[in-house]
């Protein structure tokens, strides 16, 4: 059975392409709600991390959804994959969906597997439907299937290049049972994919119906309409900025190199846009390379978001796009490099942080599209992948997702917000502390704001999170750290903004709270209300702890400042420093703002001194120009 | 007159200190390349009791000469 080309005979004409479009919306809206109503996962319908997308019959993305960004041209990859290898054997009947984890191939990093959908109407495949989400297991080395030990991807865990889970409507039960028999989780990994067959049930049949109302043809002429009224909506968009050349260059601590470095420079010229990541580091031997498909689905989510977040999402975005990945570098790695942590913690956060530094630069340079700029957010962070035995004594694995929620990158006219953002996926949310409490046996002794997280500027950036969970209804627990931004400050200011704060973590070793605070009626709301030993956790690692320690983490990047910090509005400082956000000796160090010790009170004169004493260092430290 | 910095204007080609007007260089050569620099750590959101820090890393400003205003700063691995 061979798929119909898609052919544009007659455009819609605009009340149609409206009506259409949007229907088309709501269509991949309702997959979204779908999956998360499915999932058993707090990762999956409480933090949101899955996507959906339809595609024409030749494997081009008609639309994606508002799920994670970094997925989309992953989902097509995966689809136009299945298109190719698999239509002789094991073919494409109606109601057949495949199975698809290789991280080579479609997913960004393994554990988000994706299924993919043919549509049939009239004996003929007309579109097709993937949904992805992130599985807190799929085997391999350690719980959550992000190795740090892993030196190749076939320690990796189940990687598929493509299986026929569904034959004609029925899950196969020989495929669903070997994959339930290699993971640690498997209620819930099954459970994951039922969702995701789900979410394309619901897409396949929402899009027969449009097509039994409105016609083959009509549907057909929507996806292609659509696409080039991306494509001609972004061309214009590029030709109102100016052409020039910006790059960026950011950094992360790597597991068996002392640091890792992404590069993406940006040459913009009339109505084209190219992204090399060329200068970005060698393919490494720790699993934070990316495989070519994750590069570019990488680089291209800061693209949409910045220039792009009011059209409809489709593949015409991209087709003003050229992406250049260097040979056997981090970011164009080759079989068989291990991948497993290039996300949140590699080589897919390395591009998405510079490629929004190198663009955000270019939007300054336009009067029309400057406050579209910010600092950096969402590059620095720690998630934790924790395990181990739940209160009925099932194994369990789950992941504290709270790296969603960091700080904006401050703009040209306001503060970034806090602990709110990150630049992966619209509708992600943090997972509530009680839902985690209820299902896995952790307590949170507090989730809050910490105290200058955010990068300085004359607007500031958003504030982070810090956390404190101990073991609560299990006597200890396994912990894999996929972290960033211990050494470095990763979430970079723009236009003399400073980065936000680092983002470490630690234990503390024999705080015994429930001994020490509890059984005393206390709480414990901050790391100096802790009695024990600070036992730092490295940026990526396998820990252990028990009852009597806490595991404390600041666990959202703030937001990069935007702006000369000495330049920002003194009152704005002192609702900083009132509201918590800023510390007094930042204020004076940093800011330059000089508070009354009593009233607090901003003093005006004093202010402007510090200040000047700012700038005739910093003339100092640059001394006579050569 | 467009922006390349918040503090640093392209006026044709030249570009110039927002505040002090003082040229910094061509949009050719580029700032970092003409205007002043020096490095400097940030002590200040390092959370020092749980992160030692690094000097793997330094902070690299870039600022005019004439009156110290601020254009860009960057992280830089040494």
């Amino acid at each position: 059975m061979h798929a119909t080309a898609v052919s544009v005979e007659q455009k819609l004409d605009p009340i149609e392409f409206t009506i259409l479009r949007h229907r088309l919306d709501q269509v991949i809206a309702e997959a979204y709600y779908t999956i998360g109503r499915v999932s058993g996962s707090p990762v999956v319908y409480e933090a949101g991390d899955h996507q959906e997308a339809i595609c024409t019959p030749g494997g081009e993305l008609a639309a994606f959804g508002a799920g994670v960004l970094h997925w989309t041209q992953a989902l097509g990859a995966g689809i136009r994959h299945v298109m190719s290898e698999f239509e002789e054997s094991p073919g494409f009947a109606p109601d057949d969906q495949f199975m698809l984890s290789d991280h080579y191939i479609g997913p960004i990093h393994a554990p988000d597997v994706q299924m993919l959908a043919p549509v049939h109407y009239d004996g003929e495949i007309v579109a097709w439907v993937g949904s992805a989400s992130h599985h807190t297991d799929i085997g391999g080395m350690v719980p959550g299937s992000l190795c740090p030990e892993a030196e190749d991807t076939f320690q990796e865990g189940f990687l598929t290049p493509g299986l026929k889970l569904v034959e004609g409507g029925v899950i196969r039960k020989d495929i669903e049972g070997t994959f339930r028999n290699m993971i640690r989780t498997p209620d819930l990994g099954v459970l994951d994919l039922r969702a995701k067959i789900a979410a394309n049930n619901v897409m396949k049949q929402r899009l027969v119906e449009m097509i039994e109302k409105y016609g083959l043809e009509k549907v057909q002429t929507l996806f292609a309409q659509l696409m080039d009224y991306s494509e001609q909506r972004v061309r214009e968009r590029l030709r109102e900025l100016p052409d020039g050349t910006w790059s960026s260059t950011n950094y992360i601590e790597g597991l068996r190199d002392p640091v890792l470095r992404g590069t993406v420079t940006i040459v913009k010229k009339d109505d084209s846009l190219t992204m090399d990541l060329t200068g970005s580091s060698p393919q490494t031997t720790g699993p934070e390379n990316i495989s070519p498909v994750g590069a570019r689905s990488s680089a291209v989510n800061p693209f949409v978001a910045a220039l792009c977040h009011d059209l409809p999402w489709n593949e015409g975005l991209f087709r003003a796009l050229t992406i250049t990945l260097p040979e056997a570098s981090l970011v164009n790695a080759q079989r068989p490099a291990a991948l497993s942590m290039n996300t949140p913690c590699g080589a897919n956060i390395l591009i998405m942080s510079s490629a929004h530094n190198a663009l955000s630069k270019m939007l300054m340079a336009s009067d029309t599209y400057r406050e579209q700029a910010s600092g950096n957010n969402g590059g620095s962070s720690n998630t934790f992948v924790l395990a181990g035995k739940n209160r009925d004594g099932t194994m369990f694995t789950t992941l504290i997702m709270d790296l969603l929620a960091g700080g904006q990158g401050g703009h040209p006219s306001r503060d970034g917000s806090g602990s709110c953002a990150n630049p992966w996926t619209v509708k992600s949310m943090v997972a509530n502390v009680e839902t985690n409490e209820m299902l896995y046996p952790m307590l949170f002794l507090w989730r809050s704001e910490m105290v200058d997280s955010a990068g300085p500027g004359r607007f500031r950036g958003g504030a982070s999170l810090i956390d404190a969970v101990i073991p609560w209804g299990t006597d200890s627990m396994v912990a894999v750290n996929l972290g960033m931004g211990t050494e470095p400050r990763l979430n970079k200011g723009l236009s003399g903004g400073y980065p936000a704060g680092n983002t470490p973590a630690t234990l503390v070793r024999g705080a015994d709270v429930g001994v020490k605070l509890f059984a005393k009626g206390a709480l414990p709301a901050s790391l100096a209300d802790l009695d024990g030993e600070l036992d730092p956790i490295p940026a990526k690692g396998v820990i252990t702890f028990d009852t009597k320690d806490v595991l404390v983490g600041v666990m959202s990047g703030g937001g990069g400042g935007f702006g000369d910090p000495i330049d920002r509005e003194p009152e704005a400082l002192l609702r900083d420093v009132e509201d918590g956000y800023v510390s007094l000796e930042a204020a004076h160090e940093v800011y330059g703002v000089v508070l009354d010790a009593e009233s607090e009170a901003v003093l005006e004169e004093e202010t402007a001194e510090r200040r000047q004493a700012i700038r005739d260092d910093r003339i100092k430290r640059m001394g006579v120009k050569p | 007159m467009s922006y390349v910095t918040d503090n640093l204007t392209n006026i044709d080609g030249v570009l110039a200190c927002g505040k002090c007007e003082t040229p910094i260089g061509t949009v050719e050569e580029g700032y970092k390349s003409t205007a002043g620099t020096f490095d400097l750590s940030l002590d200040v959101g390092q959370s020092p009791e749980i992160a030692p820090g690094t000097d793997r890393y330094v902070l690299r400003h870039y600022a005019c000469r004439e009156c110290g205003a601020l254009f860009d700063v960057d992280m830089t691995a040494v």
